[in-house]
């Protein structure tokens, strides 16, 4: 994307649209998109740059003995081979700074940087890293979270304070054993999910040089540009000022680019040897290279009194945050925080930790832990209501947060609580949709309880093991909750500066911020906040946004924040720059204004009180499924996913967002299986990760949108983009189970596991867990 | 990906020449669709391809004669699944082809590539690991992670052949004409396929000096059918998990012959006879299908991880067995 | 080990050049011609971000040697309309929001075009299955179908590539 420059003079000017906000003109960056013209990473070069290879680990745990770099060295082309020694100050993280840019004495994880060649082509450069000679000691595996907390086992990260567990994060109210004691209905389950892989489909890749004036420039892509350039300064021993980062057309992000991954290689190149720099990364180097959705084993009990109204809710999570502590701490905080979903309860004692192992660091991706935590929530609560014989929609309502209420860290709530409002649109909608669901009050007149079939007539049960092996259609429905914005005292601002121009009025505006448009579409968004509050078209506001020296700091594109934090930003410095305009008679005015939404704390290390969040989303989705129970194949039909945005600015892009985040949902729920054993990556390519095809979403994903303005976002926007994640797994499995009968509770859905559900197969090994009372076990046999 | 040479050569000999003595340094290229994937994971190192898609003595030709429908080994898999004589005549192929990867690469692969694709265990894809099948001693995958593996056990490797068309072609007792050194063969395809062995990796007994040429169907009985059914995790566009191909004749209101052949639970097409015995003569219902599909996975030795396939193989055989007999109801 | 000459159409001009045998159509397109709107997403011929056409056909440039082109004709995304006009498809991508990243995008207009030559009024099913080997990982395809869709209409209705200009 890059600067847009725009010549337009107030003569040739069409008259300003009104009510630029909450249209949805086509993106201006999409142009170059569908022209082949826009340029990537991958897409970058620079006039005599070297190629860079990264020498990966490819072992999980294991001592460095010795790095003999001369084979590599002799080979024609191969300029330079760079190892821990050359790097100024070889550490980094994005909360913690406990990762090496190349690695220093161990391998941590099979992804660990060892070596960087550089060399004249890209061939040479491969061939050089396969040249480079590592000798390595294995040292013992630590594979799981369990046997990393086990007495005895060797440390990940030696010299920590707490061995292999990163962080433990405890909340408490009320008295949860107390309140489940006296409950009248008691559940507990135990759920797992696996690790994610963002599989944003532009790898990781950039160039970098030095400029005359002694300025390092990265470009690539990120999240957040200005943290690149602190964490990139910090590696080389450099003031921030001398780092630049500039993005160029981002290929998605998803979370998977907060941690740098190739950044500090460039940069660590450019600076050393002196030239230009290039950087590609290959896909199974993306697989293994960058931090992974967490895999969590959470342990519920929850409890409900004989009016329905859940008393109490006791909660263990356990998170593989790999060998690095990216940003596990904080993942974990807040997926322990959202144990009790959407739901008013009285007496908590939740529980987390995210634990080190020699897997694949765990860090970021859409949700930030909400949807393993809500996996569990939710399942609970839908368990509960069958529990008591109560409806799904019925038991929510009653028990789902009102304004007002408190967190289970003792705080009221921010204001703007959707919960109730989201449920109730999506159930309405469901049931017009599906033709199935619920009224609010019960089930919909006529919709039994039993598993609809697909298709023709139901079978008549019995005789024909084929006809009672059809596949059977189901429904289900879920909430979410999902702060916006950072959380837990973490500085939250962001900066805009707007220029005016113009003689007498104002003509055309600049708008400078540093917000990643990592394919959201946020940059349109910022220019729609900018050209209502100024009158002005679209196309007379430019935006200056990708350039860690031309655009000032707005913070990261994460936890749905850009378009509430960086949005008010615009919105307000716009109305700074409006104000200063009738003051004078220059031809530029300029205005800057820092946002900085209503604080929040960290959580006291005992009780967990706080003000974790000054934001909340909320979300309900209903799924409709067809299960086959012969082959375990679940096939989602179609969904609604309703949402509070506060204030659509953009409707398409709120649409493309649902939509998005649907497919990535699915893909989680039902096909995603990243893949390790013993520390090693076994799906390596996206020949063993399967992503969703069009062919596997459902034709019909009905996004709904809610517009109860936000207190503090621009026009009332609030954030929505990680929300579709959310509610999606959990209302996939109530769908499973009410098509099937089975609850199952280890993500994902593959056919193996929802056969293994329903039959007493042989090879029934320790990977499933789920209790299935099979309500199907035949297969003629 | 390592630097080989290339040769485009004029004639089918001069190709074989070229092959002759590489010892598996030199290797065909058609459509390179499995043989690229392999050459970057460094997982093939060949030192010279040798183009055959240019052959003029190869072709792309389907044909129907009195001996059968005859396909040339470089017709692509897209071709089968839109030919209208192999829709015709053996529609469990046109199936078979339409399941497999996705239309960009269903341009490109050909059915002689397809039916020489190397298995798709992790442990084998993966360059990190030297496992049995690569030359190594142990299989890591028998005691590792198997959940895609076979059912059946054949030779110390558990890889399961990943071609669709394969499963499709045995049902349909099809055979390969090969050429070599030596002059020319033909094999039926169960002949062609064998696991691996210590002396020979691979899953099929074509030299390395030798060329598929083309393959052959013989001209289905009077009243038979034949379909594919192929359980993927994915909608499309994965490899099976356990892949069924069936072919039945009728004889009056009996089976007078079957084909039962199972993808994805061996190293090779797995024929189940046992099944195909139990069927013929006997009058076609749930039943009779259910018994089959019992006696197809009586001898299966599931691994650790991967016994969901059972059942999941004997739905689909009952599926399959039920879709080729249905009075009335038009060939699968 | 020797480069061997190689003749290729590309988006209407025959190019010869020498290439070593192992490099990949993908890499010719985007090193030698520097046409990077053919991209790069996973190398193993499974995401569809390299589509391109070759003799009409949609095929992924990253599972194609830059040899098995000779004597062929390529099309790229930068070739698939007159140079500063948009082709009815890319218009439709454009306008129906058929991407967010956009990393895909020339990959499933490929795919798109070389579909709606064979069928000029697919159903949904006909567009998902024709994309099924584009993988996006933003929109969730239902932007894209909805855009092929359109495309479909246009250019039954006659439209023809039309002047950048006038959009931008």
């Amino acid at each position: 994307m890059g600067m847009l420059t725009l010549g337009h003079r107030r003569a040739g000017m069409p008259p300003a649209p009104r009510d630029v906000v909450g249209t949805s003109p086509p993106r201006p960056d999409a142009l170059a998109k569908v022209t082949g013209a826009a340029r990537y990473p991958g897409d970058l070069s620079r006039p005599g740059q070297l190629h860079l290879w990264a020498v990966l680990a490819g072992r999980p745990h294991a001592r460095i003995l010795g790095v003999d770099a001369r084979p590599a060295l002799a080979h024609p082309g191969v300029v330079a081979v760079l190892t821990a020694a050359d790097v100024p100050r070889n550490r980094f993280g994005l909360i913690e700074d406990d990762q090496p840019v190349l690695a220093e004495g161990v391998v941590r994880w099979v992804g660990e940087r060892v070596a960087l060649v550089a060399a004249e082509t890209r061939e040479a450069a491969a061939t050089g890293a396969r040249l480079v000679e590592v000798t390595y000691e294995d040292l013992p595996v630590v594979a799981d979270p369990a046997t990393a907390l086990a007495p005895g086992t060797p440390l990940v990260q030696p010299g920590r304070p707490d061995g292999n567990l990163l962080t433990e994060v405890r909340i408490r109210r009320g008295d949860a054993a107390g309140a489940l004691a006296g409950a009248a209905t008691v559940l507990e389950a135990t759920f797992t999910t696996t690790w994610q892989e963002h599989a944003f489909l532009q790898p990781e890749a950039g160039v970098a040089w030095v400029e005359d004036d002694g300025r390092v420039v990265v470009e690539t892509a990120g999240q957040w540009a200005h943290d690149d350039r602190r964490e990139v300064a910090s590696t080389l021993g450099l003031p921030d000022e001398q780092v630049v980062i500039r993005y160029a057309a981002i290929g998605g992000a998803f979370g998977g680019r907060e941690d740098l991954t190739v950044q500090p290689l460039l940069a660590l190149a450019a600076w050393t040897l002196r030239r230009p720099v290039a950087l590609v990364w290959d896909r199974t180097e993306s697989m293994l290279g960058h931090p992974k959705r967490h895999p969590m084993s959470i342990r519920a009990r929850w409890g409900v009194d004989g009016d329905g109204r859940i008393r109490g809710v006791e909660a263990d999570l356990t998170a593989d945050a790999g060998a690095y502590a990216s940003t596990s701490q904080e993942v974990v905080k807040a997926a322990t925080l959202l144990l009790t979903g959407a739901y008013r309860v009285p007496n908590v004692a939740l529980h987390g930790r995210a634990v080190l192992t020699n897997n694949v660091p765990t860090g970021a991706f859409r949700g930030f832990g909400a949807p393993q935590a809500q996996f569990a929530a939710e399942s609970m609560v839908a368990r509960l209501a069958e529990a008591i014989g109560d409806d799904p929609v019925a038991f929510r309502q009653r028990n789902l947060y009102r304004e007002g209420d408190l967190e289970p860290t003792g705080r009221p709530l921010p204001a703007g609580v959707g919960a109730l409002a989201t449920l109730e649109a999506c159930a309405a909608e469901a049931r017009r949709r599906f033709g199935i669901g619920w009224d609010g009050l019960g089930r919909v007149p006529g919709a039994s309880s039993a598993p609809r079939q697909a298709g023709e007539a139901v079978p008549s049960a019995g005789t024909d093991g084929i006809a009672r092996k059809r596949p059977r259609r189901g429904v289900g429905i879920a909430c979410g909750i999902k702060n916006l914005g950072y959380s837990f005292g973490f500085p939250e601002r962001a900066t805009a500066t707007v220029e005016l121009y113009g003689r007498g009025e104002v003509e055309r505006a600049t708008v400078r911020i540093g917000a990643a448009d990592v394919g959201q579409g946020v940059h349109l968004a910022l220019r729609q906040i900018a050209a209502d509050g100024l009158r002005l078209p679209l196309a007379a506001v430019a935006l200056v946004a990708d350039d860690s020296a031309e655009a000032p700091d707005a913070g990261s594109a994460s936890a749905s924040r850009l378009t509430l934090v960086a949005g008010r930003a615009v919105h307000d410095a716009v109305a700074a720059a409006r104000a200063k305009w009738p003051e004078t008679d220059d031809e530029r005015v300029e205005a800057t204004v820092t946002y900085r939404p209503p604080a929040t704390t960290p959580l006291d290390p005992i009780t967990g009180e706080g003000t974790p969040n000054y934001c909340y989303g909320y979300a309900a989705q209903a799924v409709e499924v067809e299960v086959d129970p012969a082959t375990g194949v679940v096939r989602v039909l179609g969904v609604v996913s309703a949402h509070d945005v506060g204030r659509a600015i953009n409707p398409r892009a709120i649409e493309g967002q649902v939509e998005g985040g649907v497919a990535q949902a699915l893909g989680y729920a039902l096909l995603e299986d990243f893949r390790m054993a013993d520390g090693f990556v076994l799906t390596r390519t996206w020949d063993d990760y399967l992503l969703p095809t069009a062919l596997d979403v459902p034709d019909e994903i009905v996004p709904l949108v809610l517009e109860t303005a936000d207190p503090n976002g621009p026009f009332g926007a609030r954030g929505m983009a990680e929300l579709p994640l959310v509610p999606f797994l959990p209302a996939v499995a109530a769908a499973i189970h009410d098509a099937v009968g089975v609850w199952l509770t280890d993500q994902p859905f593959t056919p193996e596991r929802v056969q293994f559900a329903l039959d007493d197969s042989p090879g029934t090994s320790a990977r499933v867990r789920t209790p299935s009372p099979a309500t199907s076990s035949d297969d003629g046999s | 990906m390592r630097r080989f040479d290339y040769a485009s050569p004029a004639t089918i000999d001069d190709a074989l020449a070229l092959l002759a003595g590489g010892d598996g340094a030199v290797r065909p290229l058609a459509g390179g669709t499995d043989l690229l994937t392999l050459m970057k994971a460094d997982i093939a190192t060949p030192e010279r391809l040798i183009d055959i898609k240019r052959l003029a003595e190869l072709d792309d030709a389907i044909a129907l004669d009195a001996d059968g429908l005859s396909i040339g080994a470089l017709a692509t898999l897209d071709d089968l699944e839109d030919d209208p004589l192999v829709r015709q005549l053996a529609p469990a192929l046109a199936e078979a082809a339409a399941a497999a990867a996705s239309p960009q690469l269903r341009n490109m692969a050909t059915i002689g590539g397809n039916l020489l694709q190397r298995p798709r265990c992790w442990y084998f894809r993966s360059s990190l690991v030297h496992c049995w099948l690569k030359g190594g001693t142990e299989c890591q995958a028998r005691d590792g992670e198997n959940a895609l593996h076979a059912l059946f056990d054949q030779s110390p490797c558990v890889a399961v052949h990943p071609s669709d068309l394969a499963t499709a072609l045995v049902a349909l007792d099809a055979s390969v004409r090969l050429r070599g050194p030596a002059g020319e063969r033909s094999l039926s395809l169960g002949e062609f396929f064998a696991p691996p062995t210590d002396d020979r990796r691979t899953e099929n007994v074509l030299a390395p000096d030798e060329l598929i040429l083309s393959v052959r169907i013989p001209p289905p009985a009077d009243n038979a059918r034949g379909t594919y059914l192929k359980a993927m995790d994915r909608k499309v566009w994965a490899f099976a998990l356990v892949g069924v191909a069936a072919t039945v004749a009728r004889d009056g209101d009996r089976i007078g012959a079957a084909r039962i052949v199972l993808g994805g639970v061996a190293q090779t097409p797995w024929r189940a006879r046992e099944a195909e015995d139990l069927l013929v003569g006997q009058r076609p219902d749930a039943d009779l299908f259910a018994r089959a599909a019992d006696a197809a996975l009586a001898g299966a030795a599931p691994l650790a991880d991967n016994g969901y396939k059972i059942p999941l193989a004997r739905t689909l055989i009952r599926r399959a067995l039920a879709a080729v007999t249905a009075d009335g109801a038009p060939p699968a | 080990m020797a480069t061997v000459p190689v003749t290729v159409t590309v988006n209407g001009t025959e190019r010869t050049t020498e290439v070593e045998p192992r490099t990949l159509l993908v890499y010719f397109l985007r090193d030698q011609l520097g046409l990077t709107g053919t991209h790069i997403g996973c190398q193993t011929g499974q995401c569809g971000a390299c589509t391109v056409q070759l003799d009409g056909e949609a095929v992924k440039s990253c599972m194609v040697l830059t040899v098995q082109a000779e004597g062929h004709a390529v099309t790229t995304i930068e070739g698939l309309a007159p140079a500063g006009t948009l082709h009815p498809v890319q218009a439709a991508f454009w306008e129906e929001h058929g991407l967010q990243c956009g990393y895909c995008t020339p990959g499933m207009v490929l795919t798109a075009e070389a579909l709606l030559r064979d069928d000029p009024d697919p159903d949904d099913h006909t567009i998902r299955h024709a994309i099924e080997g584009n993988l996006c990982r933003c929109t969730g395809y239902q932007s894209v179908v909805q855009s092929v869709r359109v495309a479909a209409t246009r250019m039954a209705e006659g439209a023809q590539p039309e002047p950048l200009l006038r959009r931008s």
